[in-house]
Parts: structure tokens; sequence; C-alpha cells
């Protein structure tokens, strides 16, 4: 999707490049690997496999507008089908929204195409999950096993059914009806995954756009806008699958897109209304690349937003006014003890952890008492927005910089080209940070934020340990961090403070932790600009002013904030919003439900006496970030391709986001 | 299924033996349902557990997800399904 904001008129822009998908390997190569390894023998998987590569693309195509046919696109689903699969969702404990609710009611579409019976729905929906383990390429035993298990099943479905269902007299003769009725299915179902793709584009626009799903006038007024938008994100060029089988070719623009677009358009309203404060976990969802059309495979949620007891060690937090009554309760409520931690587990494992220790010793959300306060006042006084006035001209030169090396990209890319710049290019100079290694020191970095986990393997011990004791002996030994022109740093400032009860080393284990929480401005930034590409175009309009940002920076805030989880540990026995608390007890409050709907006063950086204190240069960096990025390039696009998020329970963070910038000096490729 | 039901005996059998040894109890006192949180295990505790079971099985376990899991047989099920995904 292009911003199409620029006034003056457009040169004729030239194709742009798409992310190349992944390679696309014969499976039936790689099951013949896998069974000689292991001696196993799947002959229903083999035979599916092998017709899967054969059958050309006419055929299927022949086999669908077949479909297409029979059955007129508004009767594709019920409401009966609806209500079952909003029910199953409904009931599921911790839902995956593609198994409980994406995929039944596409087996149940599948059925009345198909003119199956619908006591088939439930095991064609298990036969196109097994399937689509195997399209992922992870022949793994349990892969093999749940497929085989599956295809016995649709065989088992053919042999009762007779005569052979007229829905499949486009497949040759010589396929088994087994065999033909999974690669009917398979083939549905990969028309059908934009279902899939423009539930996670509601889902992660926010709540005004998730409830707007559910008017009256959204399938005839914004499904259209909103389908286009999603789907420029996640449907490749067919010019660049021409090399590959034609079941991985079959996209959303085939015989069953009428259907398919039917589908979406009766299914989205039912869901919003039935499940108005569902939300998913954004970093936790996967994107299956099926050529033609990407689409999450998995999108965990929550149908309802209830905080609950997860565990006896765990009560999850979703509900905003519990959330800031737990953050803001120093009484009955603490950070967790992190410094204790990790001190037991170097006496019992006699792993040295003394880094690890000084850094959460120094880490602010883990102080308490008079330290906690003498510190926070100190870093307050040159923290706060007031005080940050002083460094607006090196965020904007940072953020200028930025946008020089994105657009000197080969291949440009959101995340490494524009939001870790702008991360390095301000914050190190700002807090000090002057590594005479830059390089290694930024890729140690993300470690350090794992810093708030609770607990951790102790293989992950192990490499905080000696990304923090790196980043200390860099910061230690590193050159003078005064720069000409800019103000100074806030490590200069706090070695001058002559802080009590903090030597040199704690305050660079200090001003290390501020970074590890500075990361987080880099990811919430691309998490803003794949939000934005997902925004209706009205919603976007002049958003090369920096008022646009600057009257929304709340609502993105609240949006698109990386980080998960605010981590409370219970003090004592406690009951509070009708949830009994013991000490053993962790409130997990989950950012992404209690923020639902909240713009101002939303919990990303928590309340109170533990309220973040780089709140407000989050905010002054996101502000200037968004208009001058938009200035520079109005048109940018970003590209076809699966969102992969980094393995990170602490946060949301993309670990990529290509674009293209379309600018006549950015190649194409 | 018999593989995986033996799996499933051979991790709940060898979960038993670690959180005992750690909380100081006899193993025969955990049952497969019997609550973690009932046991006194405490997160140190999870960490080395697991640091074994992953030694043991080699598997990547993230010692956090121990305390999603209420009872025994519930995480032991969690690394059975580790162990299949690896395989």
């Amino acid at each position: 999707m292009t911003m199409g904001h620029a006034t003056a008129p457009r040169h004729p822009a030239p194709k742009p490049p798409t992310a190349q998908p992944a390679g696309g390997g014969s499976l039936s190569a790689a099951l013949e690997r896998v069974e000689a390894q292991s001696g196993s023998n799947h002959p229903l998987t083999r035979e599916y496999l092998a017709w899967r590569e054969a059958l050309p693309l006419e055929t299927l195509n022949d086999v669908l507008s077949g479909l297409a046919e029979r059955c007129v696109p508004e009767d594709v689903v019920t409401e009966e089908d609806l209500a079952a699969c909003l029910e199953r969702l409904d009931a599921a404990d911790r839902p995956d929204l593609v198994a409980e609710f994406c995929d039944p009611l596409i087996g149940r579409a599948i059925c009345r195409l198909a003119g199956l019976d619908l006591d088939a729905a439930l095991p064609l929906g298990e036969l196109t999950g097994a399937l689509a383990a195997l399209e992922r390429d992870r022949m793994t035993s349990r892969a093999l096993r749940d497929a085989e298990a599956a295809l016995a099943e649709a065989d088992r479905l053919a042999a009762r059914d007779a005569p052979r269902p007229a829905a499949l007299d486009g497949f040759p003769a010589e396929v088994p009806y087994g065999t033909s009725l999974a690669l009917l299915i398979a083939a549905c179902h990969a028309a059908a995954q934009p279902l899939a793709a423009v539930i996670w584009g509601l889902a992660i626009s926010g709540q005004e756009i998730w409830t707007a799903a559910s008017d009256e006038d959204w399938a005839t007024q914004r499904f259209a806008p909103l389908y286009d938008r999603v789907m420029s994100l996640f449907r490749r060029d067919p010019a660049d699958l021409e090399d590959l089988p034609a079941l991985a070719r079959i996209g959303d623009d085939g015989p069953l897109g009428p259907h398919v677009r039917a589908l979406i358009r009766q299914a989205i309203p039912a869901l919003t209304n039935r499940f108005p404060r569902l939300y998913i976990h954004r970093s936790q969802v996967r994107f299956l690349d099926r050529r033609a059309v990407i689409a999450p495979f998995c999108i965990p949620g929550d149908a309802h937003s209830r905080s609950t007891v997860t565990s006896s060690y765990v009560i999850e937090i979703r509900d905003y006014a519990l959330a800031r009554q737990i953050a803001t309760d120093n009484e009955h409520f603490e950070n967790s003890r992190i410094v204790e931690f990790f001190k037991r587990m170097q006496s019992e494992t006699q792993i040295n952890l003394e880094s690890s220790i000084q850094l959460a010793e120094n880490a602010l959300f883990f102080m308490v008492g008079p330290r906690h306060q003498r510190s926070r006042k100190v870093i307050m006084d040159i923290l706060g927005q007031n005080r940050l006035r002083a460094w607006q001209p090196v965020i904007d030169q940072g953020i200028d910089d930025a946008l020089e090396t994105l657009a000197a990209a080969q291949s440009p890319d959101i995340v490494r080209d524009f939001t870790e710049p702008v991360l390095y290019n301000i914050c190190k100079p700002l807090l000090g940070l002057n590594p005479a290694d830059d390089a290694r020191f930024d890729s140690v970095a993300l470690t350090l934020t794992t810093i708030q986990m609770p607990i951790r393997s102790v293989k992950a011990l192990k490499a905080l340990e000696l990304a923090v004791h790196d980043m200390m002996e860099m910061i230690e030994t590193q050159p003078s961090d005064d720069r000409p022109g800019i103000p100074r740093s806030v490590l200069s400032q706090l070695l001058e403070s002559d802080l009590e009860g903090f030597d040199r080393r704690d305050l660079i284990a200090f001003v290390l932790v501020l970074y590890s929480g500075c990361i987080n401005i880099a990811h919430t930034l691309a998490n803003t600009i794949c939000w934005i590409s997902l925004l209706p175009r009205e919603m976007t309009e002049g958003i090369e002013d920096p008022r646009w940002a600057r009257e929304r920076i709340e609502l993105i805030m609240s949006t698109c904030a990386s980080l998960n989880y605010v981590r409370r540990a219970a003090q004592t026995d406690l009951r509070i919003g009708g949830l009994d608390f013991t000490p053993n007890h962790e409130a997990r409050i989950e950012i992404a439900a209690v923020n639902r709907g909240v713009a101002a006063g939303n919990m990303t950086f928590g309340h109170g006496l533990r309220r973040c204190v780089g709140a407000a240069l989050a905010r002054l960096v996101v502000r200037a970030a968004i208009p001058k990025l938009y200035s520079r390039f109005p048109d940018l696009e970003i590209l076809p391709q699966p969102l992969i998020y980094e393995d990170l329970v602490t946060s949301t963070s993309l670990e990529t986001l290509k674009c293209w910038l379309h600018t006549q000096t950015t190649d194409r490729t | 299924m018999d593989d995986q039901s033996n799996m499933n005996d051979m991790v709940t059998a060898f979960l038993r033996e670690r959180i005992a040894a750690k909380v100081e109890i006899q193993p025969e006192g955990i049952l497969p349902s019997t609550k973690l949180v009932d046991t006194g295990l405490q997160s140190i505790d999870a960490v080395i557990v697991c640091g074994e079971a992953e030694d043991e099985f080699g598997v990547e376990i993230d010692p956090s997800i121990i305390f999603e899991h209420d009872a025994l047989e519930s995480f032991a099920g969690y690394i059975v399904t580790l162990i299949e995904e690896k395989s």
C-alpha cells in the first residue's frame, strides 16, 4: 500500500520488487529423505505429495471453477456455520484464532462448495491443519503422523460417500478419491487464507478499527479498502511463482476469489460483534509463506480480555482498572526480586553472575527504598520532558541521518536501515554510550532487554552475563563521551552528581539498563510503521505534518508499544478484582489487553512511582520520526513478506520490515 | 500412541525425581496430578530442573513455562511436545 501523500506530480513508478519467496523445494523429495533416514513409511502422504506436485494449475483451476459455479458466494457460509465456529472459539482456552475459528469455518465452507455432509467439516479442518504443517516444510515425526492420520480420514470419508461427488470430477480418473478430496481441500484452504490475514490486520489496527468492523455498513463500505491494504502486504506477484507446484500458486485471485471475499464479509462482523474486546499476542503470530498468499497460520489471542488465574504462580491481568491498581499498589505488590534470584543462582550453580547482579542492583525498576528515590529523582531531573528540549536538535539530526541510511540501502529495511539507526544515533549520545566497537556493542545489546524476565534458563543466564560483562567493559574503557555541540550526556551528569550509594560501575550499569529500555523505542517505531501501513487512507492524511503524530502519540503508544508485560509480585494474600493472590503469584499485566480502547492514560509506561523514566524520550522520538519519514518518502510501501518477530518474551519486536521507497534512485531488487 | 505414552512416562519420572531432589521430599510423594506449587518448588529450582531436562532430552525449555502449568503431568506433556517437534 502506498501512502500517496505527495502533492507534486508523481513520476511513473517502476514495478516494485517483492521479497522473494522462500525456496520451493520438493516436499516429496523431503519426505523421501526423512523416510530413508528414519525407516518410517507414510504411503498416503507420499501419494498426496506426488499428486500435489504433478497436477497442472489448469486442472486445479478447473476444479475450483466447478466449485464456484455450484455455490453462490453469499451462500458459502450460513449463520449456523458462523455460530458454531464462534462457540468453538468462545469455549477454547488460550485460543488460536486460526485453529479455533478460521480453519473450522473454512472447513464448513468447503463442505458447502463441494456438496459434502457438514459432519465432514471437523475432520476436514484437521486435515487442512495437518496438510498446512507439511506445507511449512516441517517433516517432523508428529507432523507426518498427523498428516497420515488425516489423509486416512479423508479416505474414510471418501469411501463413505457414493457416488463420488461431482466436485471432484475435474481431477484425472487415476487420482485416488481420498487424494482428490485432500487436494481439493488444500486448494480451497489456500485460497481462503485471506480470512486469517484480515483478522490479523483488524486485530493489530486497534480498538477503534476492530469496533468499526461490527457496524452494519462495514461489509459494504469498509471491507474492500481494508482487504486491499492487508493483501498488499501478503499477496505475491504471480510472475514470481511460475516455477512452483500448482497448489503453491493458488491465491485469493482465482475462481474462488468472490467466495473468499463473501466469507470474510460475513465472518468479520460476526466475530467483532461477538468478541468486542478480543486481542491477539502480536509477537506470537506465525506467518506461513504460502507463496501466492502469505498468511498467519497461528494467531494466539484472547477472546474476552478477562483477567484469569493461569496457574498457582501466575495471574494474567487484562482489565485496565485492575492493572492500574496493581501497578500503583506498592504496599501489596513489588517488582520481581531479580537480584535475589541471580545471587541464589550464582550460589547454587557456581556460575559467575557478578555482572548480571550488578546490572540488576542498578536497574531502577528493581530498586526499593531510599536508593530508588534518590536515583529516580536525579534521572527525572535529566530526562524529564522540559530537560529533553535541549536534546531536540540531536533527535532531529539522528532521524535525518537514519533517513539517509534508509535512502542509501540497496534493499531497504525499516528495522535495519531506519529504526535501529534512530536508536543508535539518538540514545547512545544522549546516555553517554560511546563504545570503541559499536558493532559489537549493538550485537549484544538486544540481550539486555531480557533483564526484566523473572526467570530464565541457565543458557540464557550465561548469555546475559557474557553480554553484560562485555558491555560494562566497553563503556568503562570507552573514549570520552563528550561530543561538541550537544548537551552533556546522562552518564556524564550522573558521574558528576556524586549520587549516594553508587560508584562508577554502578552508574555505568544504571545507564546500560536505561539503554535496554531505549531499545524498545526502535521496536515501537517499527511496529508503528507496520500499523500505519494498514490504516485507512483517510486516517493517514497529513501524516507528513508533525501535528499528525503529535495528536495521535498516545494512541500510537497504546497500540504499537513493544513491551508485552508489566510484572508485579504479590507480597501477601489478598483479594482484588475478584482474584485471590498469594505470595506465590506474579500479576502479569498484559499491556496489549489493558490498552485496548485506551489512548491517554494507557499502561505502556506504567503509572505512579514505577512509571518508566524514558516515557518522555520515547514520545519525542516517535513524534519526530513519523513526519520526517513520510515527508521524505511519501510513497513508502511495505513489501509483501511474512512478518517475523524476535524470539523475545518481553517485547514485540520485528526482526525485519522490508520496504520500497518509490524513489527513482532505489534499486528494483 | 504407545511411543508417546512411553515418552510421557519417561519424562514424568525424570521430572518427579529431579523435583523431589530439589524440594527434598520422596519422589513417591509427587504424583502426575500433584500441583507444582504444593511441592514448594521455587523459581530457582525450576531453572535448575529445566536445565537438567534440557540436557537429558536435548530440547530448549523456557523455565518460566513451568509456572504456566499447575500439575506435573501438564508440564511433562509440554516437554513431550517439544521432544516430538524436534524429532
